[in-house]
């Protein structure tokens, strides 16, 4: 059992559905994101210039640099393969940030940041403090949405499949670019779209193993 | 509703349907409210309005919108009597009592010395499309106004998409048909990429489409939007569309020589006989036009029972006179357009257009027929699509419609992989009820008239008369919005009309017209003179605060109750073979402090302005399907079906009683908060109805020739010396002002656009926190896009703030980024920027490219009204922003 995303760039219309949608679901504050578009101009000659958009978010790598030099063991990898932050055990010391190849780690500032400065937090903002709690100080990423994952499965739903199971990203895809399953079941809808489609993870020359793969159009 | 899916005990939980706030699209969305407060949004799967679960970002960001502790509370007044860009109005917070009596008091007086005073905009805009364009227009038409003054999207809005959709398909729009597409020629436009129409269903059909392998070529000034996603880009020169297309219109024709002529004979005017006068030529007794049966060798009415195979070409004399088929005179005028002279004007290579009137050709496999549902259709998986980069230049009639013959030569248009009208223009209704039930017919003169409609009848023209309205409108048959009043020129061409009346009252729904339309200085001549104006909306902004004397609070669209977004085919009813998914948008929360929901407002505004059994008959008639455009009158009387004329309900009692009279009793509110929405299947024949349906489009513009002398009488007199030329009934090239009104060798040597970005719906989005925070990290958004090697010759260096500069002298700031994705002699700026003190985030955010255009008569298209919004610039590093 390994979790993992598949990518679909043909479909996918950078409408940052997927980014928003993920600060929504984590009540991620101002200048936290734990998925990002990012986009740039390939080299090439005028007019057959390439634009890239990825839309990138924590890789859960099978080979985590991340959690090998973590020193308190606060980052860990689960038996599913999701890479999570215990925050209690962090300490901040954000040599994770740092080492990590592909920088989809943020550090959540101890400030109180409001989303109109000044004006106090909004209702929304205060609720997100009683129903997704961050802790400050401490490093934070993408988790695959494993609240969501773990509880499916606890209900019996199937994550990819059954929508209260999968990751609130793929959910929100308007395009449904995003795929989620088990890259270790040959079988599983993403493993046969990975093989079929050539997906390729983004800079496997880490040789971090990630688990987010993409369809490049 | 708030089907209460509580899924914990700590917190009362539950989610309720509504449709989304984030642009005019409508996609019905479900909203989670936990203690009362709203925390998410997301799509609906089981619908196919929407991304079936999915949301584009700025929908899921729309929360944020409703959380802004900016948004307005309490009516307001103002107590600075300055009216004026940049005053602070000094906003007094006032009683419902004392706005609406104030308000009501100034309508009142204003009815009583001419209606025609009342001049009101509104805009199209994020949460309110159908609030504005049905709600409050309907009320102010009740005042006795036609005189809307378009706000909002105004003049950038779809003067000639919008004359095209409703001729050539009876539509608001056109949009490719996803699902059988192998081949979309994309000019101009966003759809399906994340802006402009239909929103998440195009999006969702568009990505699906490319994966299974369709062929996206985008030919566009800018190749960094849909471009990007594009099989190709084709770099152009911003209104010279029309040139390419032409010419692959004669390659098509005189070359190729392949195109649906059973398409043309059967369906389109291009068949009618056209006599030296420029008009058809009609039966002698019934004035019918008349075309010429080969089969028969004679003449005979459109509609003659034996008419078998009427002629394409060729000359033929009848009524004594010499005539030709409107499709001949056509075919003779575009010999000329080689694709060698597109090149020259377009800068596309001419043998890049040869090969694109092949592959369309080729793909649109003209002949072959598909089988769904055990009906045969044509089959025809290629179109050319194009929207706001074709369809706002001064040229504009000519270019939108240059494309659609391409498409009518194809034969694709609403047959499956073509092109389709937006959303779907026939409906047989629920299987139980039978309703919503409307579909398009042959009207005057056979031609294509749409089954419902809002706004001003599209078809057949109005009669050419006035100038009585403030927005030349009735003067401009042809035209269904414009730039007027907000002109450089308006006030002396009301002088020059004897200013009939002054305007009294200034009534807007929505939007933010000083912005959002044209040059704001422009905006602030009209407005600024205006002695009294109210606005209805949920937060201030450069408009309100600059004009307004009293400002109401409008419900969010989540705390409303609005079925107004539920009916037409505008951008709710999913298009091509998607089901038809009825939503409703009830309100998520109650509203807080006093805001008040819109059709309430309007309800009790009606009342005290005493106007309330006109504005109930609008209702009525436009709900039941009795009329349901802007023009009335003719409109019987009847037994009322849904609200009686004298009748007082408040907005959710109105809901429900729409609700149970299209879907029965049993399916009211109560039905849709429990059950969010209803869906069917589609029927084939809806979505692919231009076979069963008796009716022609036009290839010859008749109308456009018949009106010319009045128009051009009566604007001769107003000053509006426009190039009457274009009134030629023959789509033909005529080159935008961009490239006339300055020499060739001018030093403002750049063409500045503005493009819809991917997160903005208008100007609306810019004060939502969330979208700033993703635009700021998006390299294109608020900057200045400019081709990398153009900023070379001018030394332009990348994140440079550059200063932007009109012929006029008009000037805008703001960093520079180079790309390689746009073309080298054009600028690309989102049209952003704001200085509003209700707007926190929004405020100097983006460039406001609007202050580079000029609105006149020289810079509108003279059939359509559309204006220009292309402007001849030149561009230089500066050390810092200065302006405001």
């Amino acid at each position: 059992m390994r979790w993992g995303m598949l990518i679909n760039l043909v479909k996918c219309a950078g409408c940052y559905g997927c980014v928003i949608k993920c600060k929504q679901e984590h009540f991620l504050p101002p200048d936290v994101m734990w998925g990002r578009l990012l986009m740039s101009e390939a080299e090439g000659q005028y007019p057959s210039v390439k634009k890239n958009t990825y839309p990138v978010l924590c890789n859960h790598c099978k080979e985590p640099v991340c959690v090998e030099v973590c020193p308190t063991g606060a980052t860990l990898q689960r038996e599913d393969g999701i890479v999570e932050v215990d925050s209690d055990k962090c300490m901040g010391c954000r040599y994770c940030l740092i080492s990590c190849p592909y920088q989809v780690r943020t550090y959540m500032s101890s400030e109180d940041k409001e989303y109109f400065p000044g004006q106090g937090l909004t209702e929304l903002e205060e609720a997100g403090k009683k129903l997704y709690p961050h802790q400050k100080g401490v490093v934070t990423k993408c988790n695959f949405c494993l609240e969501r994952v773990d509880k499916g499965i606890k209900e019996g739903l199937k994550p990819g499949q059954d929508r209260e199971a999968t990751p609130a990203c793929v959910n929100i895809c308007p395009t449904k670019a995003r795929y989620f399953g088990d890259l270790d079941d040959p079988d599983s809808e993403i493993s046969v779209l990975i093989r079929e489609k050539r997906a390729v993870p983004l800079h496997p020359e880490h040789g971090t193993e990630p688990c987010v793969y993409y369809v490049i159009g | 509703m708030k089907s209460k899916i509580s899924t914990s005990t700590k917190q009362e939980e539950y989610w309720s349907y509504s449709i989304c706030a984030g642009c005019y699209n409508l996609c019905g969305v479900k909203i989670k409210v936990v203690d009362g407060v709203p925390v998410a949004v997301e799509g609906v799967p089981e619908s196919d309005l929407g991304g079936r679960g999915g949301m584009c970002g700025k929908g899921v960001a729309t929360i944020m919108d409703f959380h802004d502790p900016n948004r307005i509370n309490y009516p307001v007044k103002r107590t600075n009597p300055k009216k004026g860009l940049y005053e602070d109005p000094k906003w007094e917070r006032i009683s419902w009592e004392e706005a609406l009596e104030t308000i009501a008091d100034k309508l009142r007086t204003a009815i009583d010395k001419d209606p025609r005073s009342i001049v009101w905009a509104f805009t199209p805009g994020p949460g309110t499309p159908f609030k504005a364009t049905v709600f409050a227009s309907f009320f102010f038409l009740a005042c006795g106004s036609l005189n809307q003054a378009f706000g909002g999207v105004g003049s950038q809005c779809g003067a000639a998409a919008h004359h095209a959709g409703a001729l050539m398909h009876a539509a608001w729009d056109i949009l490719p048909d996803y699902r059988f597409s192998n081949y979309v020629l994309r000019c101009g436009g966003n759809e399906g990429h994340g802006g402009g129409r239909m929103a998440s269903t195009s999006m969702r059909q568009a990505a699906a489409a490319r994966d299974r392998g369709m062929r996206t070529v985008v030919m566009d000034p800018i190749g960094f939007r849909a471009g990007a996603d594009a099989d190709e880009w084709i770099p152009i020169l911003p209104a010279t569309d029309i040139a390419v297309f032409l010419s692959i219109a004669n390659l098509i024709v005189h070359e190729i020589g392949i195109y649906d002529k059973e398409y043309i004979r059967n369906k389109t005017n291009g068949v009618y006989l056209v006599g030296p006068d420029t008009l058809f030529v009609r039966d002698k007794e019934s004035g019918k036009p008349l075309l010429w049966d080969e089969k028969d060798n004679q003449a005979k009415t459109y509609d003659d029972p034996t008419l078998s195979h009427p002629a394409l070409d060729g000359e033929y004399t009848v009524n004594g006179v010499t005539c030709h088929t409107g499709f001949h005179l056509w075919k003779e005028l575009i010999k000329q357009y080689d694709p060698g002279w597109a090149s020259k004007i377009s800068s596309v290579p001419e043998e890049r257009i040869r090969n694109l009137a092949k592959e369309l050709v080729e793909e649109a496999r003209i002949g072959s027929t598909i089988e769904i549902d055990g009906k045969t259709f044509p089959y025809r998986p290629a179109c050319v699509v194009g929207y706001k980069g074709v369809q706002s230049h001064q040229n504009s009639f000519h270019q939108y419609l240059a494309m659609n013959l391409l498409n009518v030569l194809l034969g694709n248009q609403d047959v499956p992989g073509g092109i389709l009208g937006s959303g779907t223009v026939r409906s047989f209704g629920h299987p139980e009820s039978g309703r919503p039930n409307f579909e398009p017919f042959g009207g005057v003169d056979g031609m294509l008239t749409p089954g419902f409609w809002h706004t001003r009848t599209p078809w057949p023209p109005h009669e050419v008369k006035g100038p009585g309205l403030v927005n030349l409108l009735d003067v401009m048959a042809d035209s269904s919005m414009n730039p007027y009043p907000y002109t450089d020129d308006f006030e002396e061409i009301w002088t020059k009309a004897g200013r009939p009346y002054e305007v009294e009252v200034y009534g807007n729904y929505g939007g933010n017209v000083a912005m959002n339309i044209v040059n704001p200085d422009i905006a602030e001549k009209f407005l600024g003179n205006i002695p009294f104006s109210f606005s209805i909306n949920t937060i201030h902004n450069e408009t309100t605060e600059g004009f307004a004397d009293i400002v109401l609070p409008d419900c969010h669209a989540y705390e409303s109750h609005d079925v107004a977004s539920s009916i037409g085919f505008f951008f709710n009813y999913p298009i091509g073979l998607d089901k038809w998914s009825f939503h409703v948008r009830m309100p998520a929360v109650e509203p807080k402090f006093e805001r008040k929901d819109t059709l309430d407002l309007f309800f009790e505004l009606a009342d005290r302005t005493g106007i309330r059994k006109e504005y109930n008959t609008f209702l009525e008639n436009y709900f039941s399907g009795k009329s349901s455009t802007w023009e009335q009158e003719d409109v019987g009387g009847g037994e009322p079906e849904i609200i009686g004329p004298d009748e007082k309900l408040s907005g959710p009692e109105f809901s429900d009683r729409v609700l149970k009279f299209y879907f029965g009793e049993e399916k009211g509110l109560d039905w849709f908060e429990e059950n969010g929405f209803i869906t069917w299947e589609k029927k084939p024949e809806e979505c692919y109805w231009r076979y069963f349906i008796d009716a022609r489009i036009p290839m010859y513009f008749e109308t456009v020739a018949k009106n010319k002398p009045k128009v051009k009488e009566i604007c001769e007199k107003l000053g509006m010396h426009m190039n009457w030329d274009c009134y030629t009934p023959l789509i033909t090239y005529f080159p935008s002002v961009i490239f006339t009104e300055l020499p060739e060798d001018s030093e403002y040597d750049l063409l500045g656009v503005s493009y819809r970005d991917v997160l903005h719906t208008h100007r609306h989005m810019l004060e939502n926190p969330i979208v700033d925070e993703m635009s700021a990290s998006n390299p294109y958004t608020y900057n200045i896009v400019m081709n990398q090697e153009m900023a070379e010759k001018k030394g332009i260096e990348d994140k440079d703030i550059i200063c932007v500069e009109s012929h006029w002298g008009d000037k805008v700031e703001g960093r520079v980024k180079l790309s390689l994705l746009i073309h080298p002699n054009v600028l690309g700026v989102v049209g952003l920027g704001g200085w509003a003190k209700g707007r926190p985030i929004a405020k100097g955010k983006g460039v406001n490219f609007n202050a580079l255009l000029r609105s006149d008569y020289k810079h509108m298209c003279p059939v359509v009204g559309s204006l220009e919004i292309v402007s001849r610039v030149k561009a230089y590093t500066v050390k810092r922003r200065t302006e405001k």
